[in-house]
């Protein structure tokens, strides 16, 4: 058996991962170690749109309800400018197998799998996407291996994640439950070299490709339902994969609403620290993966992220842990959907969001996931009361990370922040600037830089300038 | 125990740092064992994975916690916003904090 010493595993990390994704990344690799060829990457899946949703039908996913919620759009109106107030809209993405839109991507992922013959698959992921892979290799006959971070040193297991072990394993797979550390990765490869199976990995283009679907879904629905295109889609934002295979779906439909990105403010909490981990709420859909993933997307468990949210984003906001528990509970209260909590942090933004559009506009929530025992917000909030957190009815500005939740105490209360793109635009550029100390960069590069940051030419050009000013810092890892 | 405090990954948060990083599975037991006594368990993916045995049929630890007097607050509110009462309401003030939130065995 070859060494398990931390380095010598992570020193073989290319070639494991070979192994356990059947696809060569080099091929897609351009000079100079900057760019790629990411539509070759992204369309290197040989499913055109009829056959993804065919194997979506085939596997209990897609073809989710596109709900109206009047009374939400009542409430807002009420605080609204005259005339203000769209009508809100959700997907109800928890009818998917497994009970939420991770679905499309396990369906594609395992397909996969299945198709080149591997005996089973492994997702290193605490997140609905674990449940999603466990329910697609079920259908398949095939194994699933899903590892979990879960537990601080003192082996207190975070609500949420706690649910999705169960559910897995409720779903026929093997779950390694993990202390917080990023040597889950560590422990992943150790699996797939042990085992050969396929890594289901979020980030590969299959992973992307599968909630296309998603997007193309929305414009058709709304087209039918509502005689309309949407104005805007809101998209709870983590890794990068919801945004990115969502823009793509909608753009393939010819529709071309405002893409905005939400996700819960965790800044502060550290996303490796042991002590931080049970004080926050959420498990995904914050800025804790949001900001690092928008800036430095290859940061995964592949050689190249297919998902690339600063490409896509029109928009980018925040929004407090104790408003979208505001927004559960009114998604409850008032619409009848009770409903878990990542697909609620998008909910949140639109009860502010919908404020600043006309009353006959369209507003997307993009997603609804399954809640239960461990991700419903009484078992959150009750864990943070345990840890010491404040919790407590008021102004959402009082929030403070990791140390008190408040939860709005008016619908005008709830007020999305946005986040600055070019910021992180800058932040992305920079990284790549202090690779590059001569700050040349080749026509190929240029263009790829503009399509990765979202801007035409011309901004990309003044932002460029601008990063190329700053003093050269030494290279990262 | 997979990796004690000095294995672990480099440039972690030093409270991560001075800890092990540890994993839990659950299996079939492949020879009856008791609980604390090193045991082999056969997984769901058909691997065997061996250890110390920390529980025998481990119980679901999530649940949904208490109530939350601040949720349910709040919707009443944003419900008497939507549908205000026709008749005028005798209990207008809600709990603000604390644990003002029960339940009673009824009695005629
Ligand atoms: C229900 C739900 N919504 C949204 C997200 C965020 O998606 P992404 O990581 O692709 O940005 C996740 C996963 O992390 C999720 O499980």
């Amino acid at each position: 058996m070859s060494s398990q010493k931390y380095a010598e595993v992570m020193a073989r990390r290319g070639a494991i991962m070979q192994r356990a994704l059947g696809l060569d990344y080099d091929q897609f690799e351009l000079e100079g170690g900057v760019a790629f060829d990411y539509e070759g990457l992204v369309g290197s899946p040989a499913y055109d749109l009829d056959a993804v949703r065919r194997i979506q039908a085939d596997f209990k996913v897609g073809n989710t309800p596109l709900w109206e919620l009047p009374r939400l759009s009542q409430l807002v109106r009420q605080t609204a400018p005259h005339g203000q107030g769209a009508r809100i809209l959700i997907k109800d993405e928890a009818g998917n197998a497994a009970g939420s839109f991770k679905a499309r991507r396990a369906s594609l992922a395992v397909a996969h799998a299945a198709d080149l013959g591997y005996e089973g698959v492994v997702a290193a992921t605490s997140g609905n996407y674990g449940a999603a892979v466990a329910s697609q290799a079920a259908m398949r006959g095939i194994k699933a291996i899903i590892l979990q971070e879960v537990f601080d040193s003192p082996w207190r297991g975070q609500p949420e994640i706690l649910e999705k072990t169960r559910v897995c394993e409720a779903y026929g797979a093997e779950v390694w439950q993990v202390t917080v550390g990023p040597e889950l990765f560590y422990w992943h490869l150790i699996t797939l070299e042990e085992t050969g199976f396929f890594n289901a990995s979020l980030y590969t283009p299959y992973g992307i490709l599968g909630i296309e679907t998603l997007g193309y879904e929305i414009a058709e629905q709304c087209r039918d339902q509502f005689g309309r295109d949407p104005a805007a889609i809101l998209i709870t934002h983590s890794g990068g994969g919801n945004v990115t295979g969502t823009a793509r779906g909608l753009r393939r439909a010819g529709a071309d609403p405002q893409i905005i990105g939400v996700s819960v403010d965790l800044t502060g909490l550290h996303m490796a620290s042991d002590r931080d981990f049970n004080r926050k709420s959420f498990t995904t859909g914050h800025t804790g993966f949001g900001f690092p993933f928008t800036v430095n997307p290859d940061r995964v468990d592949v050689p190249r992220n297919a998902a690339r949210g600063l490409r896509y984003l029109d928009r980018y906001v925040t929004i407090t842990q104790g408003e979208v528990f505001f927004a559960t509970q009114l998604l409850a209260e008032l619409e009848g959907l009770e409903r878990g909590p990542a697909g609620n942090t998008s909910l949140a933004a639109a009860l502010s969001i919908a404020r600043e559009l006309p009353e006959d506009a369209l507003l997307v929530v993009q997603e609804t996931e399954y809640t239960g025992a461990g991700k419903h917000p009484t078992a959150q909030l009750t864990m943070a009361r345990e840890l010491g957190i404040e919790v407590r009815i008021g102004d959402p500005r009082e929030n403070k990370q990791g140390k008190r939740i408040v939860i709005a105490d008016d619908i005008d209360q709830v007020q999305a922040v946005d986040i600055d793109l070019k910021g992180l635009r800058r932040s992305y550029l920079g990284r790549i600037a202090d690779k590059r100390p001569n700050r040349s960069l080749s026509q190929e590069e240029t263009q790829f830089l503009a399509d990765e940051t979202g801007v035409s030419r011309d901004e990309f050009a003044a932002l460029w300038d601008e990063v190329a000013r700053r003093p050269i810092v030494k290279a990262q890892a | 125990m997979i990796l004690k405090p000095g294995e672990r990954a480099p440039g972690i948060p030093a409270d991560t740092a001075s800890v092990p990083f540890a994993a839990r599975v659950r299996g079939f037991l492949v020879t009856p064992a008791r609980r604390g006594a090193t045991a082999q368990v056969r997984t769901q993916a058909d691997r065997v994975a061996s250890g110390r045995l920390r529980a025998v049929l481990p119980r679901n630890p999530a649940d949904f916690g208490e109530p939350s007097l601040e949720l349910l607050v709040v919707g009443k509110a944003m419900k008497r916003r939507l549908y205000p009462p026709s008749r005028p309401d005798p209990h207008p003030t809600l709990p603000q904090r604390g644990r003002e939130f029960g339940q009673v065995e009824g009695e005629r």
